[in-house]
């Protein structure tokens, strides 16, 4: 029952510190709802490699892994936390800060969301929009960028996972390229009503696949 | 006290004698041989133990008051008049949807590109659940994840050796949504194994016989309706029980989705302890594990 107990302990410490930082972010009182929120990110980090301030989505994706079947749930959880990181540091007008906070959490979100373990809810679906919300205009890492173009995709939104795909191309992926050709292969198959539904009709399926090979050309560094 | 060396027996030196009758000599020619009990070896024991401390743990209820701290009862008067129904249509929505998934992609072993995988899950996400939270998406968000879960399941059971292409496996998978959730029909005590299994016993022969000869699932069919009707009165129990736990307010704002790590969890550890179980039944055969199963104390 060690794991057991473990998961359960984890699941009841971390409903506790996000309740305390609800109601310390309600009274206004950010320093020690992010002092909270810092905590319980050290104390779930301590394997990581380097601090949790500084570990990439990867890093904090690898560290969830580790817990198998209950991966995915902690990695919207953990994501919970970050969203609320981010939020607070808004408030406290450090912008860098909170959206590096913000780009980890919707990079874990969609994470635990693709990997198709954790229970789909309408607050999570949410919580990807307003995290979309919050960090627009601002540049997500490639590790974002490709698994917002896989979610944009698997919800049908096609134009959106297209602009998500060159965004990924522009952060210098190569992985870019050949999933991108892939998308729009599976794209070709699709009959007309989908593509439309899904924003992208089938001329702008062929114009996107051409401006993919041509943006690959010049922005891709050489192998 | 008497003297502890007179009750030792056979005492120092005390010689005993053993007659060992050959187990036919005590038969008459005609009498039919009782079967021969095959035993569970010592590591399957283990892993049978191991099985019986996942099916019979303290549930979901006792876990998610561990983590709401305060008894579920207190969520179920948060939530609004007619929670019970909307929970009950969920279910055997949810049961439905994962009934079809099982019937028709459960053994596609093929590795499929993640939103290859989640398309037509998420596509449906998307049509039904914008900004309405809590009870009201329900209805939308119970199938698409009993369809996710039934595929972590479906993982489970094959990882344990289970042939995902046999009808008794995909019915053996629907099962699990039956355990661990105490049915108002169930006498026995809350996790009572044997006692659900027994309960759906006829229901889920019936229908593995009707997917046998069909390909797809006619949600009118008799065998279906009493499948997900014995399954849903189960599995609704454990659901209403995720479902209060998120009314309660602090929970719901900041921890809905770590009950639904627990709610997930807790199926998986269904799932892994009831295939487990099918192994060693299919090795032992049923009665022999059952017993065996019995007989075990219960690890803390």
């Amino acid at each position: 029952m060690i794991r057991q107990d473990y998961l359960m302990r984890l699941v009841a410490e971390m409903v506790q510190v996000l309740a305390r930082v609800l109601s310390l972010k309600q009274r206004q009182e950010y320093e020690l709802a992010l002092r909270e929120i810092d905590a319980a990110l050290r104390q779930l980090g301590d394997r990581l490699p380097g601090s949790p301030g500084e570990s990439s989505v990867e890093d904090w994706i690898a560290l969830c892994r580790q817990h198998a079947h209950a991966g995915s749930g902690l990695m919207a959880a953990v994501g919970e936390l970050l969203h609320q990181q981010g939020d607070l540091l808004a408030l406290q007008n450090k912008v860098e800060e909170s959206h590096r906070s913000r780009a980890l959490s919707l990079g874990l979100i969609l994470e635990s969301l693709l990997r198709g373990e954790t229970f789909v809810s309408a607050q999570l679906l949410a919580e990807v929009d307003q995290l979309l919300q919050e960090t627009r205009g601002a540049a997500l890492p490639g590790a974002v960028l490709g698994r917002l173009f896989q979610y944009f995709e698997a919800r049908g939104r096609f134009a959106k996972a297209e602009d998500a795909l060159f965004s990924w191309l522009e952060a210098g992926d190569s992985r870019a390229l050949t999933e991108g050709l892939a998308f729009f292969e599976r794209l070709l198959n699709c009959d007309d009503a989908e593509l439309e539904r899904g924003g992208l009709p089938r001329a702008e399926v062929v114009q996107g696949r051409r401006e993919l090979l041509e943006a690959s050309r010049t922005r891709l560094p050489a192998d | 006290m008497g003297n502890e060396e007179s009750e030792r027996w056979p005492a120092e030196g005390q010689k005993i004698c053993v007659a060992i009758f050959p187990v036919r000599s005590i038969f008459k020619p005609d009498m039919e041989l009782p079967p021969i009990l095959r035993t569970l070896t010592p590591s399957e024991l283990d892993e049978l133990a191991r099985a019986k401390r996942l099916l019979e743990n303290p549930g979901l209820t006792a876990r998610l008051a561990g983590v709401v701290g305060k008894p579920i009862e207190q969520g179920f008067l948060l939530l609004p008049r007619g929670w019970q129904s909307v929970v009950n249509k969920a279910a055997r929505a949810a049961l439905l949807t994962a009934l079809s998934a099982a019937v028709t992609t459960i053994a596609d072993r093929r590795q499929k590109h993640a939103s290859e995988k989640f398309h037509k899950l998420l596509v449906g996400a998307s049509g039904g659940i914008g900004g309405a939270f809590g009870l009201a998406s329900l209805p939308v968000e119970l199938p698409i994840s009993t369809t996710i879960m039934l595929r972590s399941i479906a993982d489970i059971a094959r990882s344990e050796g289970h042939d995902l292409g046999a009808p008794q496996t995909k019915m053996a998978c629907l099962e699990v949504f039956a355990l661990g959730g105490k049915s108002n029909l169930d006498e026995a005590a809350e996790g009572a194994y044997w006692a659900v299994r027994a309960a759906l016993a006829k229901a889920v022969s019936e229908a593995a016989a009707y997917l046998a000869e069909k390909s797809i699932v006619e949600e009118t069919a008799p065998a279906i309706l009493r499948l997900v009707a014995a399954i849903a009165s189960r599995f609704g129990v454990v659901v209403s029980e995720q479902t209060a736990a998120k009314a309660v307010p602090v929970v719901g704002a900041a921890g809905g989705a770590l009950i639904n790590v627990l709610f997930m969890n807790h199926f998986q550890d269904m799932a892994r302890g009831h295939f487990i179980v099918k192994r060693l039944e299919a090795r032992h055969g049923t009665e022999v594990v059952r017993v065996a199963y019995e007989s075990l104390a219960i690890p803390v």
